[in-house]
């Protein structure tokens, strides 16, 4: 019953997730689970099923997550979009730090810059439940990085993984090692991609979809006494030579440096059980490249974003089911882009597309729950204030020829505000109900961004420093049956958003990209609205058989009666497992129905559903006292020439692909 | 412990103001002498005076700021208080003509007498330029020639053309550089002057000017233009837009109330 009451209350209630993948066999300090919000047994399989190498992607990863879709434009660094809401709706964090992306075009999210090797756990929250990690609508997607466990000896660990996919004559090594103490403990991993263009269902070779990276992490965690822990993370993140055949051109290269140093100092005194802080700061540079493209002109485009901030948050338990958390959350982002073309016999042309911005945002967050026999709530509330500028008076100058003086700063506030009501019918039925509402601040790009181009549209996109904040009204309704052999769970979802931001054609304006079909001004669109319902399952058949999936429908509609851009259709993964005492097989399946409701002013096209087979098996065994695994797979069996809706340019994804996979643990 | 820990966070985030915060520069005396940052073009004496004429930069086919500095070298003291004229002639062997000209008069506040002189052709085979410096001390006129170059710079800077309204003037427009194209708004200034005589190069005052910037490359434009309107003595200001760096054409259409007098002209500014 408490634990039930656990699973209701703690964490971030119904809608914050979090997806456990860490190695249960490492040793656990009581103190870190409290860090941790209560992993819901059922989702931590979902994970688990698709993770079955160090080598797995996080991209399908994230596929296979339930209210997680993916925008691609290749085979690298798909970007997660949550209820059709991504980009600057949603907050992608790194162990909370914020972290920007440094590509105009989108083409770095965060969420490149982990790798199973160094990740514990993937928190998702949707909509309004982001909030803990800043003023969002669509959600929050934070990745947990690993976190070694300290042991009463010595221990050194290491793992060594490989595996090779027949797709790309693609390669991936990966490569963990783990010492831990009494007071120390830390985790390095390094995993190296290097991956060829790939083949289409049908055996075309898909150009431009090659992408070569190394990842590199340090986690480092000091136990100063049993009141005071130290962590630091490093991560260095390495890509070169990506190509992009959902966009014009590719990527040269793309650096993360990510450093954090966290704090957490174990109270235990009176009400307040603890105090989590951190400092963190990272750069990305980011360089597109366009020499192995047949353009008019060669371009470079590079891009850099910088941030630095710190947080803390304070956690009060004051007993008979009250129970409070407070942050606060200070951070600062500089960024820069600009592009320099080279014609032929003439002057380059140079241009600002992010002209000099820095932004600090400075929040607070409040988190209240109580429960109560059957019953539980939640309340969520938080403020920010944004303060962005154009640092450089070349960055003024860009703006003044649009008739715009920058030269003040652009201060704002956003506001988020939940409530969740909890109840439990039965010991395995329960059910919560989510008010919302939050607010958004436009992004760099959206308010910004000089003519920077849209390859799925063919429009050059111009900022506008006047956009009011987007903001959503939510309400969410959901119920979750857990037993000792199933687990099922129905969600019914709906955002009403106001100021949705949105390109419109102004026809005063040229274009600056050679070809583009005109220029866009971001603006705000009085209302749209996203429903949607989505349902996971997970059922043990047996001792042998287990069975797990997720489908989603979503619905959205500008107050135009236009689309909202960006619903994929109706579409799920599942999986069927047998599982014998030293191996398993697993068929999983991948499917979408048709999407014809699109949004042709946002260059979309209508697609066709799919329906992609998978096989993998896994067996491991003992030798030279050592654990060895294998692994075969067999991915889109039917070599099924398809691509999903939000797939950019409606390139074709990977055809029959054959992956040999070994890891060893030593 | 608990304000242990506030105090903690207060610590790391001050190391992290400490790293935003950047560094200041001194300020940079100015320079002493005010044609330090011009090129000499010429130099001459007369009588006691020692002529030196200045530029922004080696004398083109267009509009030329100069600066004429007079040293008196029996006290070595420049010499403010005179009024100066300028006379360009071009000697063409079998005729002779002069240029549109803005005169100095009287010093500016850095000692220097500050002309204007549009060459409209350049120095070479067809015949060489003289600048002739006239003081007036008040103890009667004082000449020097100055034997000066003129060349073509690659991208026009004047545009010469017959009016083609009723009037039929012979006209000189001349692009007023600023320091430095940049990025963003730039002034966008042009003079226009017509052949009154060989030696009479009167401003035009009365005149419409419309102004449309285009990247020829790329085959797109600017917003938020501004078209010159006149200010003073034939000069007509305005703005001009650019989106970047690069090759700029800037087409002008002039006009006299409602009859054309020129378009399909354009300078090219690349930056």
């Amino acid at each position: 019953m408490l634990l039930l009451s656990a699973i209701v209350l703690n964490g971030y209630g119904q809608q914050h997730r979090v997806y456990d993948i860490s190695d249960t066999n490492k040793p656990i300090l009581l103190e870190e689970i409290i860090i941790l919000h209560q992993p819901d047994i059922f989702e931590d399989s979902t994970l688990e099923f698709y993770q079955s190498s160090q080598l797995s992607n996080l991209d399908m990863m994230l596929h296979h997550m339930p209210d997680i879709k993916q925008i691609s434009r290749g085979a690298f660094a798909r970007e997660p979009i949550i209820h059709g809401m991504s980009a600057g709706q949603i907050k992608v964090t790194i162990d909370g730090m914020h972290i920007y992306g440094a590509c105009t075009d989108r083409m770095d999210p965060v969420t490149a810059y982990v790798e199973p090797s160094n990740l514990k756990d993937i928190e998702l929250g949707t909509g309004s439940a982001g909030m803990a990690f800043g003023p969002t609508i669509g959600g929050s997607l934070n990745l947990h990085t690993a976190d070694p466990h300290f042991s009463s000896k010595p221990v050194t660990k290491a793992m060594l993984s490989a595996d090779y996919h027949s797709i790309s004559n693609g390669r991936d090594l990966a490569m963990q090692l783990l010492t831990s103490g009494k007071h120390l403990a830390s985790e390095i991993t390094a995993t190296y991609r290097d991956h060829n263009p790939y083949r289409a269902g049908g055996g075309e070779v898909v150009d431009y979809s090659q992408y070569n990276k190394l990842n590199l992490s340090w986690i480092g965690k000091w136990r100063i006494n049993s009141q005071h822990l130290l962590k630091a993370d490093v991560i260095y993140d390495d890509a070169w030579d990506i190509g992009y055949p959902g966009l014009p051109m590719d990527v040269g290269f793309a650096k993360a440096r990510i450093f954090g140093l966290d704090h957490t100092h174990f109270v235990r005194h009176r009400k307040l059980s603890r105090i989590h802080s951190k400092v963190f700061y990272n750069v990305i540079d980011h360089a597109m490249d366009d020499s192995e493209r047949e353009v008019p002109i060669h371009m470079d485009m590079p891009g850099f974003s910088q941030t630095m901030g710190a947080f803390s948050e304070a956690f009060w338990d004051f007993g008979h089911g009250h129970e409070l958390m407070a942050k606060v959350d200070v951070h600062r982002h500089n960024a820069w882009a600009d592009m320099t073309m080279y014609p032929e016999n003439e002057a380059p042309m140079y241009m600002l597309t992010w002209p000099n911005t820095r932004r600090w945002i400075a929040g607070s967050y409040v988190r209240y729950m109580y429960h109560h026999h059957k019953h539980g709530i939640q309340v969520d509330a938080r403020v920010d204030y944004a303060n962005a500028k154009l640092t450089t008076q070349e960055g003024l100058n860009h703006w003044a020829v649009f008739g715009e003086d920058l030269s003040s700063a652009d201060q704002r506030l956003t506001y988020n505000l939940r409530g969740t009501w909890g109840y439990e019918w039965t010991h395995h039925l329960r059910s919560h109900i989510t008010f919302g509402y939050s607010e958004r601040l436009p992004t760099l790009s959206e308010q910004f961004g000089y003519y920077l181009y849209n390859a799925q549209d063919g429009f050059d996109y111009i900022g506008n420093p006047h956009l009011l904040n987007e903001k959503a009204l939510q309400a969410t309704w959901n119920m979750i049956y857990s037993g000792h052999h199933a687990t099922a769970s129905v969600k019914v979802f709906g955002y009403r958003i106001q100021d949705y931001i949105f390109g419109h054609i102004d026809p005063s304006l040229s274009t600056m990209t050679i070809g583009a079909n005109g220029v866009k001004r971001q603006e705000n669109v009085p209302l749209a609205y996203i429903t949607g319902i989505s349902g996971s399952y997970h059922f043990h058949l047996g001792h042998h058989w287990s069975l797990i999936g997720n489908a989603e429908y979503l619905h959205g509609w500008l107050d135009n009666g236009d689309p909202v851009p960006q619903i994929p259709p109706f579409m799920g993964v599942s999986a069927l497992r047998y599982q014998g005492k030293r191996w398993f097989v697993q068929g999983e399946s991948d499917w979408a129905l048709a999407q014809h409701r699109v949004n042709h002013a946002f260059g979309e096209h209508p697609s066709h559903g799919h329906s992609i087979w998978n096989l993998r098996a896994v067996y491991e065994w003992d030798m030279f006292h050592k654990v060895w695994e294998v692994e075969m797979a067999v991915e889109n069996i039917m070599d099924q020439n398809y691509h999903l809706f939000l797939d950019w340019g409606q390139i074709p994804r990977q055809g029959r692909n054959i992956k040999v996979g070994m890891e060893v643990h030593l | 412990m608990f304000y242990q820990s506030i105090t903690r966070l207060a610590v790391l985030m001050m190391a992290a103001a400490v790293m935003v915060a950047g560094c200041k520069k001194d300020p940079v005396d100015p320079p002493i002498d005010p044609t330090d940052d011009y090129t000499l073009i010429q130099s001459g004496t007369v009588d006691q005076y020692e002529v030196e004429v200045y530029a922004h930069e080696d004398l083109f086919v267009g509009y030329n700021p100069l600066y004429v500095q007079v040293t008196n070298t029996t006290n070595n003291k420049i010499e403010e208080d005179l009024t100066v004229m300028l006379m360009p002639m071009m000697d063409m062997g079998t005729m002779q003509h002069s240029a549109p000209i803005e005169q100095p008069g009287t010093a500016n506040a850095d000692g220097l007498y500050e002309g204007q002189v549009v060459f409209i052709m350049p120095s070479g085979a067809m015949g060489s330029w003289t600048l002739t410096v006239k003081l007036d001390d008040g103890d009667g006129m004082k000449e020097v020639d100055l034997n000066v170059s003129v060349s073509e710079k690659s991208e026009a800077r004047m545009l010469t053309f017959l009016g083609e309204d009723a009037a039929q003037e012979k006209l000189f427009v001349s692009l007023v550089e600023p320091a430095e194209w940049e990025v963003g708004i730039n002034p966008f200034k042009v003079t226009v002057h017509k052949r009154e005589t060989m030696m009479d190069f009167p401003a035009v005052e009365d005149l419409t000017v419309e102004i449309e910037p285009e990247m020829p490359t790329m085959g797109h434009g600017s917003p938020n233009n501004v078209d010159p309107t006149h200010d003073s003595r034939g000069h007509y200001r305005g703005e001009v837009n650019f989106t970047m760096t690069g090759f700029w054409r800037v087409h002008l259409t002039l006009k006299r109330g409602a009859d054309m007098v020129k378009d399909d002209i354009y300078f090219d500014i690349t930056f």
